[in-house]
């Protein structure tokens, strides 16, 4: 067992259209650290999430997923054993939220007595009870669905968790509280996580180590209380927008 | 209203059997048109250069009217020919377009980001297919099915003329007869059908769109699949059963109708075969293509149509010339003709009984010095057709009051009587000459083309059954224009059966 759980190998991606989006990107991501990553729309960080489950090729260079090149690995293996929370949930309306989280275990053919177990100990490990789990996903508030999406990532008990803008559509106390959640949960799962998010504030209260995207570029990656001293003024910026309410934290 | 209900419960059983035989035509052409289009629909969804031309094609096919459908089908080897398969045939090209379309709009209009969440979390093409994309579509797919089912209904009314049954028997048997009473009898039932094929479908429609219940749903689904696959597998061994021996075809006419009976009573009587009616077909070319392709083996056709319509050759009117023609044109291409039945339906001149017989008019010859001072009547056809009376005035001189009125064919038997008009050109079998009490003047000179009424059989058949050919030519001679006048009389105007009529006939003789 290797310390990394991701690496990327000066990996550059370019879109179908042809716009740059990464360029010679390296990174190595630890076993069970949480990693968010940070930048401007458009700055590459969902390619990043892509790329790691195969969704998208580098054109050069290489990702590595638990040692493996990802283009050595089996697409539906290497995605059904990574949990991914995609932007806006991406719940499927024609399935109750039990069947919902419990789509990989059923594509993985699990036992149905297995699934329900797991179900029911996924819903109350996003604070959810078994009565939502026979509602259907347009009869859950926006937080609710979000956790739903974390349970149905988390389902078949994946190593490593990708999650895109988890926390992105929600009014600011119910993201407070997913925020706290997600610590708790993180405590007692211990999941490799990489997390996106345009929200810096967010990024400090969530990661072990936060990475700065800036034009298809890493300009930075440091644990929280390294990161707010950054003197590169890209960082800074990004810093600044949220500053005061990081000030009142302290 | 009564007549109807009388109707229905006097034809208790055999509308309980065109009800079923148009359930299985659209039952099962339907489901063919979902095992087909649904694959096509997913197909194309993935390829949008593809489905352009793909909907356009469908449409195409929609626009060609099911009449000429049917002409397009019948020759063709597998496809084709007269009988349920045809129609099935017809009614799954008719159902592909809505099905298709439906099946790419319901495939396109779900939301990238589902689609995206499936492929994220592992799935194969195919279980996304199955688990996400299908059940989404799902409800604009079954809008499709529906309006396929509901034109299907529609459609295979006119399934009828090509013999394949069904609730349009009626309404052709009403039409030829002109009693509209017998059009409702089939067309209410039928639009009852699509009222109830339309409402089945769209509760359907909107439990898949509230996604409650999805068990029952489930349950649902299944029986509809389990019974289409009866509905399907009823259709295949009908259309693909053990055909009975002998198939008498028909027109869709009532002297038709009357004949067909006949031929077929006297097969059975004479030889015991199995006898499968196939009246009602929707014209001669119908019949003609029927008996060529071997989906019947006998019908009645009129020697002077035979010369036109099928052989394409200039009409002569020497009768046995256009009979030995007719009858060398059929040998060179497998059929037989057999013996003349006995009359001539061509055309014929009418006067009034009571002035023939005061006056002693026997042939048109005798009419020409009172026609001065006649008028005269004819339907617009006559009017037109070079062996009508452009050629007839030339003949005989003829010459009236005033130039002859323009009306409705029927309606100058009516015209006649009443006093209207003095001399009219009617069908020398119409039923009405006896019961209005009119006279038919012979052509004396020999000018109206000979339409004699002859059996024409597959020679194979004729070769495999030679007591077939016995019976069809023990039938030579037999019928005159009285009797067929008569008889087509009591179909038209005492509203009798075919069949009934056929019996008393053969028995009588």
């Amino acid at each position: 067992m290797t310390a990394t759980a991701i690496e990327f190998d000066r990996v550059a991606y370019v879109q179908p259209s042809g716009v740059p989006v990464l360029e010679a990107l390296t990174l190595d991501i630890r076993r069970g650290e949480v990693i968010a990553l940070v930048g401007r729309s458009g700055a590459g960080k969902t390619t990043v999430l892509r790329l790691i489950n195969r969704l998208a090729l580098p054109q050069q260079g290489r990702v590595l997923v638990g040692g493996r090149d990802t283009t050595e690995w089996d697409p539906i293996a290497l995605r059904r054993s990574i949990g991914y929370v995609i932007q806006d949930v991406g719940l499927f309306p024609h399935m109750t939220v039990a069947a919902n989280i419990g789509v990989v275990p059923r594509l993985e053919r699990w036992e149905p007595a297995r699934i329900q177990a797991r179900v029911a100990e996924l819903l109350d490990l996003v604070g959810l009870t078994a009565e939502h789990g026979e509602r259907w996903p347009s009869e859950l508030s926006g937080g609710q669905r979000q956790r739903v999406g974390v349970a149905r990532a988390l389902a078949a008990d994946p190593s490593v968790l990708l999650m895109d803008e988890p926390f992105g559509a929600l009014d600011p106390v119910t993201r407070a509280e997913l925020q706290g959640q997600f610590r708790s949960v993180q405590q007692r799962v211990g999941k490799t996580v990489v997390i996106v998010t345009h929200d810096m504030l967010e990024a400090l209260a969530l990661a072990d180590r936060v990475a700065v995207l800036d034009q298809g570029a890493l300009i930075a990656c440091e644990p929280p209380e390294t990161i707010v001293e950054s003197t590169n003024p890209d960082v800074r910026r990004l810093l600044d927008a949220v500053l005061p309410h990081i000030r009142r934290s302290h | 209203m009564s007549a109807l209900l009388q109707f229905w419960l006097s034809h208790r059983a055999e509308l309980a059997g065109l009800i079923g035989q148009h359930v299985l035509l659209v039952g099962a052409s339907t489901a063919l048109a979902v095992a087909i289009g649904v694959p096509l629909g997913i197909f194309a969804a993935r390829r949008p250069r593809l489905s352009a031309p793909l909907v356009a094609l469908a449409n195409l096919v929609q626009t060609i009217p099911s009449l000429a459908m049917f002409g397009f089908l019948l020759p063709l080897p597998f496809l084709g020919g007269v009988g349920p398969r045809t129609a099935v045939v017809v009614l799954i090209l008719y159902g592909l377009l809505p099905i298709v379309r439906t099946t790419i709009a319901g495939l396109q209009g779900i939301d990238r980001t589902i689609r995206e969440a499936g492929v994220a979390m592992g799935m194969t093409g195919g279980e996304l297919l199955r688990q996400v994309e299908l059940p989404l579509a799902m409800p604009s797919i079954v809008a499709g099915i529906r309006v396929a089912a509901v034109v299907g209904v529609g459609s295979a009314t006119i399934a009828a003329a090509i013999g394949a049954g069904g609730l349009g028997e009626y309404i052709y048997r009403g039409l030829s007869m002109v009693d509209t009473t017998v059009i409702l009898a089939g067309a209410i039932p039928a639009a009852a059908l699509a009222l109830g094929v339309d409402g089945g479908l769209l509760w359907l429609e909107r439990v898949l769109v509230q996604r409650r219940h999805p068990r029952r749903v489930k349950t649902l689904v299944a029986v509809a699949v389990l019974g289409s696959g009866v509905a399907l597998g009823a259709a295949a061994a009908s259309v693909f059963g053990e055909r009975p021996v002998i198939v008498v075809g028909s027109k869709n006419f009532t002297e038709q109708l009357i004949l067909g009976e006949i031929v077929a009573q006297a097969i059975e009587r004479e030889t015991g075969l199995t006898v499968d009616r196939r009246l009602n077909l929707g014209g001669t070319l119908i019949c003609e293509r029927a008996l060529a392709s071997g989906d019947i083996d006998v019908y009645v056709e009129y020697t002077g149509t035979a010369l036109t319509a099928i052989f394409h050759r200039p009409l002569i009117s020497d009768s046995s010339a256009v009979l030995s023609s007719v009858r060398e044109s059929y040998a060179s291409s497998g059929r037989t003709l057999l013996a003349p039945l006995g009359f001539n339906n061509t055309f014929t001149i009418l006067v009034r009984g009571k002035d023939a017989r005061a006056s002693g008019m026997r042939t048109i010859d005798d009419a020409i010095q009172a026609a001065t001072g006649w008028r005269a009547g004819f339907g617009y056809e006559f009017l037109e057709r070079p062996d009508g009376f452009p050629g007839l005035s030339k003949r005989y001189g003829l010459r009236f009051k005033e130039p002859p009125k323009v009306m409705d064919l029927t309606l100058t038997y009516r015209a006649l009587a009443a006093g209207q008009v003095d001399l009219i050109a009617g069908d020398a079998t119409a039923g009405l000459i006896d019961a209005l009490d009119l006279f038919p003047l012979a052509d004396n000179r020999g000018y109206f083309p000979p339409y004699d009424a002859v059996p024409v059989a597959r020679s194979d058949t004729l070769l495999r059954y030679p007591a077939v050919r016995r019976a069809l030519e023990q039938l030579g001679g037999k019928i005159s224009a009285a009797d067929m006048r008569a008889m087509n009389n009591a179909a038209d105007a005492r509203r009798e059966d075919p069949a009934v009529i056929a019996r008393r006939f053969l028995e009588g003789k």
